[in-house]
């Protein structure tokens, strides 16, 4: 459904923008649907495009957080799109002789562009999209139409574009980033990525009849005394039980070890997980607190786990954050981690070690020995879409390749 | 494709229902209704070989009274989306604060397109934290049938009861089976958070193809729509929701209004407060005393929000509050109105006195607590709130 002279999808671009940087979906059916009402002539054309971008936040924008950094986004591709938009608008309504109104500026900007490249003095703003028109009007887009076809792609008319682009000042204030979201993995990531990792169990009854097992215990008693009812379903909230690695070199990641944390505990549903702080390697004691205070003897936390439900989530760097360290320290800490690891796989189902260190960065003699315990190593930043929801999703299945 | 338009004009002159024009009035404005809704069941209606095909309302003649329906006023964004929702044919997920009018806007469109007869045609879902997404589909009555089966052995009666009668339809059914091209149904999904992670997942082919198949232990049949409701879901964002379910949904977040629409939502919910006069000054124009109070509210808010301590979210319903509270002590003369209070008087007329006599008023930020009416204070929500407004007013003095 090539709408585009130059035979590309429409903003095509923009939703791969959104995909990296918000980590949304794109959805192809919602993307034809927005191709679909745009040959219906159910968006109208506006310089701004507003109308365009009200629609694509109604099918696309899933969190009010992203609103501004989704219109920033749509804003820069409108712009660098803009020309074939009004060209696609002006096709479609010319095509289907239906009521439009194209802006007077645009027409006034190409004509006056292509003759001597001086400014528009004109003001922009005042184009509402509404749908009543004139014979004038009508007469207008197609004299625009055929202007527009002398003068499309033409350099000096790109250049003028760019002269006349009144976001450059706009551009310099966006440097600052006054969004707490610059982590490479947002907020919602790590939820939905925590989300993979609860763990069904049966919960109370539910009012569904078990119709086999009351049948049955009719059969067996000769009368029916009471129905047998199948068992609730509910997520067990204390699966996890997160090993925190403070200061030294994870002191870069402390913002981003405590939002894993937080997500896993507030939108992830693992609302009563531990959370256990300790530094380098934890010996026989690990801290309830960031700031090593509150000291917890670890044989004091084997009643919190399950052999075949808990899964230690540790995140640390093995001192590895610079991509090198001294080997005889890690062989010294080593021998503090061995026992601990042991001690884990003792008392929990899984292990699972988040790094926030991309892989190719790892130490590959200390990455290795930390595999031989757990079951899964990953990285929290990686190459790839998504590396963090990827890597907990196909935590099972990997322990089923093994 | 017939795409309703909301609101719905009905008055000469009126852009919604809620529009009505008062004897002596020019202009129409929104109040309140109390509707007469008719009484009545719904019926089942079979095709000829047997299949349920549709539910239709027999009203029995007698009316009772509902609940009064306040009025909505809907921004551009509102009236849009209801517009694509009906050529996308895809629900509305709804965010917002609390109390900014998620649950009301349904409500609202489906008395804008139906009048008193919108609860033929609207149903409400409200999630509970262990409601499963069968329950909003249908029920089927197991115990009542194996009791009827005990009590078939010794009454006639019973004998001729089929597997359908055991069978009652939840509010997603409903609207599946009275939703007409001309008269579309309206179905609420209300706080759809509340209930379990996988409950959206449970409700994906529901959505998508608006049918459902009953198992053949119970009566084997599938019910389909004859054409999609209007649905509307609401989240307060507690929680993530899953992926699949999000790609089905079209999205709207209610944003606090502006000024001059919140101005219109106080008009309609407190017409007399707009119109109230105050001593020593009948000749002024109250209305402006309000958009000046609605100011000092955004300010307010946005404090709230940007304070670390608590940032609770306060929204349109806060306000509303406020001005009820507020308009109560006025026309009865009570609480800061009320005679011989010289104290909450004072402060309070001071603050009218300074309005409307001096050329610009004070932030209202920079005050202290005591310094300015007690209904302000309904926005700091928690003792942590109050402790650092008033460490903040400290310092600014």
């Amino acid at each position: 459904m090539n709408i585009f002279h130059d035979n590309k999808l429409p903003f095509w671009a923009f939703f791969h923008q959104l995909e990296m940087q918000l980590s949304y979906e794109r959805w192809i059916d919602k993307y034809k649907q927005l191709l679909q009402l745009l040959f219906s002539n159910d968006i109208c054309y506006d310089v701004e495009g507003g109308e365009l971008l009200k629609v694509c936040k109604a099918l696309f924008l899933q969190d009010i957080k992203d609103e501004q950094r989704f219109t920033e986004l749509f804003k820069t591709y409108w712009a660098l799109e803009n020309r074939k938009w009004l060209d696609f608008f002006t096709t479609i309504k010319s095509q289907e002789s239906r009521e439009v109104n194209i802006p007077q500026i645009e027409k006034e900007k190409l004509l006056v562009s292509k003759k001597n490249q001086q400014e528009t003095k004109e003001t922009i703003g005042e184009t509402t999209s509404n749908r009543t028109s004139t014979n004038e009007q009508t007469k207008t887009i197609t004299e625009s139409t055929d202007e527009y076809e002398i003068f499309y792609f033409t350099p000096d008319f790109d250049l003028v574009c760019k002269e006349d682009c009144p976001h450059h000042e706009e551009q310099e204030a966006k440097e600052y980033n006054f969004n707490d979201e610059y982590l490479p993995i947002t907020r919602r990531e790590m939820a939905k990525g925590w989300q993979y990792l609860r763990r069904p169990e049966k919960q109370g009854t539910t009012t569904d009849i078990d119709i086999i097992a009351t049948t049955q215990k009719i059969a067996k008693d000769s009368i029916f005394m009471e129905p047998i009812f199948h068992p609730g379903v509910g997520n067990r909230d204390d699966t996890i039980i997160f090993f925190v690695d403070c200061n030294g070199s994870m002191m870069p990641f402390h913002e981003l070890s405590n939002r894993l944390v937080n997500t896993a505990i507030t939108m992830g549903g693992h609302k009563n997980a531990a959370v256990y702080y300790y530094e380098n390697a934890p010996t026989d004691f690990v801290f309830e607190k960031p700031q090593l205070t509150q000291p917890v003897k670890l044989t004091s936390l084997t009643p919190f786990m399950h052999i075949r439900r808990s899964i230690a989530v540790v995140i640390s760097d093995i001192g590895y954050a610079r991509s090198f360290g001294v080997p005889e320290r890690f062989e010294y800490r080593k021998q503090e981690l061995i026992p601990f690891l042991e001690f884990l796989n003792n008392h929990c189902a899984h292990i699972l070690w988040l790094n926030p260190v991309p892989a190719n960065r790892w130490d590959k003699s200390s990455a290795d020995f930390i595999k031989q315990y757990v079951l899964r190593m990953t990285s929290i930043f990686d190459e790839g879409i998504n590396p963090f929801q990827t890597a907990i999703r196909t935590m099972f299945k990997k322990q089923y390749l093994k | 494709m017939k795409i309703k338009p909301y609101p719905q004009p009905v008055l000469p002159g009126s852009k919604s229902r809620f529009d009505v024009l008062l004897p002596g009035e020019q202009l129409p404005r929104p109040s309140t209704v109390v509707l007469e809704i008719p009484d009545g069941d719904f019926k089942e209606v079979y095709s000829s070989i047997g299949n349920l095909q549709a539910l239709e309302f027999k009203e029995t003649g007698s009316t009772s009274t509902a609940r009064p329906m306040a009025p909505y006023i809907p921004s551009e964004e509102i009236k849009e989306i209801v517009r694509l929702a009906q050529i996308l044919r895809r629900p509305i997920l709804i965010k917002g604060e609390p109390g900014s009018g998620k649950t009301q806007l349904s409500k609202a469109v489906a008395y804008e397109w139906y009048g008193s007869a919108y609860k033929q045609h609207f149903f409400e879902w409200i999630i509970k934290s262990n409601s499963k997404a069968s329950d909003g589909v249908y029920h089927f009555d197991h115990i009542e049938r194996l009791r009827d089966a005990q009590l078939a052995q010794h009454n006639d009666q019973y004998k001729n009861k089929t597997a359908k009668d055991y069978r009652k339809f939840g509010p997603m059914g409903m609207a599946f089976l009275t939703s007409t091209e001309e008269n579309p149904s309206i179905l609420l999904i209300d706080e759809i958070d509340k209930a379990d992670i996988d409950f959206p997942n449970d409700l994906l082919l529901e959505l998508d193809e608006r049918r459902f198949t009953i198992p053949e232990s119970e009566t084997g049949e599938t019910i389909e729509a004859r054409y999609p409701p209007l649905i509307f879901i609401t989240s307060n964002d507690e929680r993530e929701l899953p992926e699949a379910f999000l790609r089905r949904c079209l999205f709207l977040y209610i944003k606090f209004p502006d000024d001059e629409q919140m101005m219109r939502i106080v008009e309609a919910h407190l017409p007399d407060l707009v119109r109230a006069k105050i001593k020593n000054y009948e000749d002024k124009d109250f209305k402006s005393f309000i958009s000046e109070l609605i100011k000092q509210f955004r300010v307010l808010k946005n404090e709230r929000e940007n304070d670390p301590v608590d940032n609770k979210r306060v929204s349109t319903s806060e306000l509303l509050d406020w001005l009820t509270a507020f308009n109560h002590d006025l026309q009865h003369q009570t609480g800061p109105f009320a005679e011989g209070d010289t104290t909450t008087v004072n402060n309070f007329m001071s603050y009218i006195d300074q309005f409307f006599n001096a050329s610009s008023t004070t932030d209202i930020t920079t005050k202290s607590l005591s310094e300015y009416p007690f209904y302000f204070q309904i926005v700091l929500k928690s003792y942590a709130a109050v402790q650092s407004h008033q460490e903040k007013q400290a310092t600014t003095k």
